[in-house]
């Protein structure tokens, strides 16, 4: 209900209560105070009518007024002192107090929003702490992830400094993005200058040897094409030194596969190249030293046998002769001994080059001739295209060497045919004996070191067992294979190699 | 009497050489490193120098090219003894182009060097 309706009944029924008591309590007591009084005492009748409405005011007007006043006082005072003191708590900060009693009027309603506003207020307010607590949790993981970071940044400065390796990151606009103490110490540029520098500026290659500029590999990288593994490459300092390196790419693609940059790692391999001129030195003075002798002593024996020296006894002929065999044994074993080193220490030298098969073939058979006809049979060449091969034909001479002097050594009688047929980007050369023939349990030993069939010590032909791994390995370093077609005990044998016709990458010096 | 000059520096196949050559008719000058093979072709200009490519301490490719770049000398033939073999020595193409004759020296003997020799200076 209407406040303002409650105040009107309020003041009506006072006001009606006032008049109907009045009305009923005046005519008796004027009658009981004034009537009385002498009537020519107009001043005692004054006071006499004074005294009744005061009377009439302390019995009904006074009590009437009290009682308006406590419901005055419940219905709007008290409410609002309520009020007062909530809002006051409230202002203190205490957003708990709330109104509790609601009267149905517009007081009560104001008690309703204070509350919802209490409320409110209330609710605001937590969102805020809720808000700053979320924010503080917020900044906090910020904080714990910039540390995890930080540290993932430390261990990668920490790998990346500590990496012997130049490791450069190029984006594809080609700039520098990651340069690494390792790169600065190379080639002498600091990292402020090298970031956001053009690699072009700062990464210098040329050719070990000559010096003169190198293919671009990482603009190529840069473009998708495939690295060609350049080798023998040096990288040039700031101080002009030609240092030679070894190098990797990585490209870098993103989620699309598009190419998002370059990661260049680049060893210095100064030591490993001064290590193999070491090797090559050792092994080039080790044959010179070993050879020198060995040739002078074939020599003398050559030389006396011929009578340069005077007339030999006769009975000497024979041990000379067999000094003669051991020598040759000796260097046969010597120059092989140091093809092993060679392959083994990865310091053979390879030189490629148009080779026509059917004149290397003939060449060598031709010189081999002399230790057939000691034996009675035929070596002869058969179907030897003419293909022209890339290779490198010293070794494959000394291939051929090896096959048919083996095929000779084990045949008395028939042939010994050398032929070749194409395939491909693959020739094919076998070389067919009517010997002996291998064991299929012998087989499998025959490309080892020191392999020799028959261990009998009388029947063992002389050879230095390494013959057969060292062909294999310069077939095999030339881009085939050596195996053994085919053979059976008392049936012959033949072996055949295997060479590319063109030459897949780049041979020229291993 | 023609004159052979050798650059040999092992002294054993020196001797060898030149029992081989003096035996036969011809007079022989040795010279054991390379400068004093480079003086002595100056000096006593022989009819035919023979640098052993193979010398360990000696380079005898540095003695070819010196021989064939100095005018007194580019024209005096030269022969080498090389070695044997799939190894080849780093002999620039030019310079081999130069060389009169080469021998693998594990494939000959004294007397097939003569043979060669002989022929170079046309005495057969």
């Amino acid at each position: 209900m209407k406040l303002s309706v409650k105040l009107a009944i309020l003041i009506f029924f006072a006001i009606s209560l006032a008049i109907i008591i009045s009305s009923l309590a005046i005519p008796p007591l004027i009658n009981l105070i004034v009537k009385p009084l002498p009537n020519d005492n107009l001043m005692l009748r004054v006071v006499g009518y004074f005294v009744a409405f005061f009377a009439i005011a302390v019995v009904c007007i006074i009590p009437i007024s009290i009682a308006v006043w406590f419901i005055l006082a419940k219905m709007i005072i008290g409410p609002v002192v309520n009020f007062t003191r909530v809002t006051k708590i409230i202002s203190s900060g205490n957003l708990g107090e709330r109104i509790k009693s609601f009267s149905k009027d517009e007081i009560g309603d104001l008690g309703r929003n204070i509350n919802t506003m209490i409320d409110h207020l209330a609710g605001a307010f937590q969102n805020m702490a809720n808000s700053l607590k979320n924010e503080k949790n917020k900044e906090k993981e910020l904080a714990l992830n910039l540390h995890q970071l930080m540290i993932e940044k430390a261990k990668d400065d920490a790998l990346l400094t500590s990496m012997g390796d130049a490791v450069i990151a190029i984006d594809r606009d080609k700039k520098i993005l990651v340069f690494n103490k390792a790169a600065t110490d190379l080639t002498g540029v600091n990292l402020n200058e090298a970031l956001n520098a053009f690699y072009e500026n700062i990464l210098v290659f040329v050719e070990e040897k000559e010096g003169v500029p190198v293919d671009d590999f990482i603009k190529g990288a840069l473009m998708g094409m495939e690295d060609k593994k350049l080798k023998h490459i040096a990288i040039v300092s700031r101080s002009g030194q030609r240092l030679p390196v070894s190098y990797s790419l990585g490209i870098v693609y993103d989620n699309d596969k598009n190419i998002v940059g370059v990661v260049v790692v680049l060893r210095d391999i100064t030591y490993e190249r001064m290590l193999d001129k070491m090797k090559d030195e050792f092994l080039s003075i080790a044959s010179h030293e070993l050879r020198t002798p060995m040739s002078a002593i074939k020599n003398l024996i050559s030389m006396i046998f011929e009578g340069d020296y005077g007339e030999i006894n006769q009975g000497l002929k024979d041990p000379l002769k067999d000094i003669g065999t051991s020598t040759e044994r000796l260097i046969q074993l010597v120059n092989d001994m140091l093809d092993v080193s060679r392959i083994e220490s990865g310091r053979l030298k390879i030189i490629i080059e148009d080779v026509q098969i059917k004149g290397l073939v003939e060449e060598v058979v031709k010189l081999m001739q002399p230790l057939v006809l000691q034996k009675q049979i035929k070596l002869i060449a058969e179907n030897i295209g003419s293909e022209i091969i890339r290779t490198d034909a010293n070794k494959i001479k000394e291939v051929l060497n090896n096959l048919i002097g083996n095929a000779i050594k084990f045949t008395d009688q028939g042939q010994v045919a050398v032929s070749a047929k194409k395939a491909g980007n693959l020739i094919y050369i076998s070389v067919t004996d009517s010997g002996i023939g291998i064991a299929k349990e012998d087989q499998s030993k025959l490309f080892s070191k020191f392999s020799q069939v028959n261990t009998n010590q009388f029947v063992r032909p002389p050879g230095t067992g390494l013959g057969l791994y060292i062909s294999r390995e310069f077939v095999r370093k030339l881009g085939g294979d050596l195996w053994i077609e085919r053979s059976e005990e008392g049936k012959g044998a033949t072996f055949t190699f295997s060479l590319p016709v063109l030459q897949i990458g780049n041979f020229a010096q291993i | 009497m023609k004159k052979i000059l050798i650059v040999e520096d092992d002294p054993i196949l020196l001797k060898i050489y030149t029992a081989k050559f003096s035996k036969n008719g011809y007079e022989v000058v040795a010279a054991s490193g390379g400068e004093e093979g480079i003086r002595k072709v100056g000096e006593e200009k022989p009819d035919l120098v023979i640098v052993d490519l193979m010398m360990p301490k000696v380079d005898g490719v540095e003695v070819l090219r010196k021989l064939k770049s100095n005018e007194e000398t580019k024209n005096i033939p030269v022969a080498i003894l090389t070695v044997i073999h799939h190894e080849t020595v780093d002999l620039p193409k030019d310079l081999l182009d130069q060389v009169v004759y080469y021998w693998i020296k594990d494939q000959v003997n004294p007397s097939d060097v003569l043979n060669d020799v002989k022929k170079i200076l046309g005495d057969n």
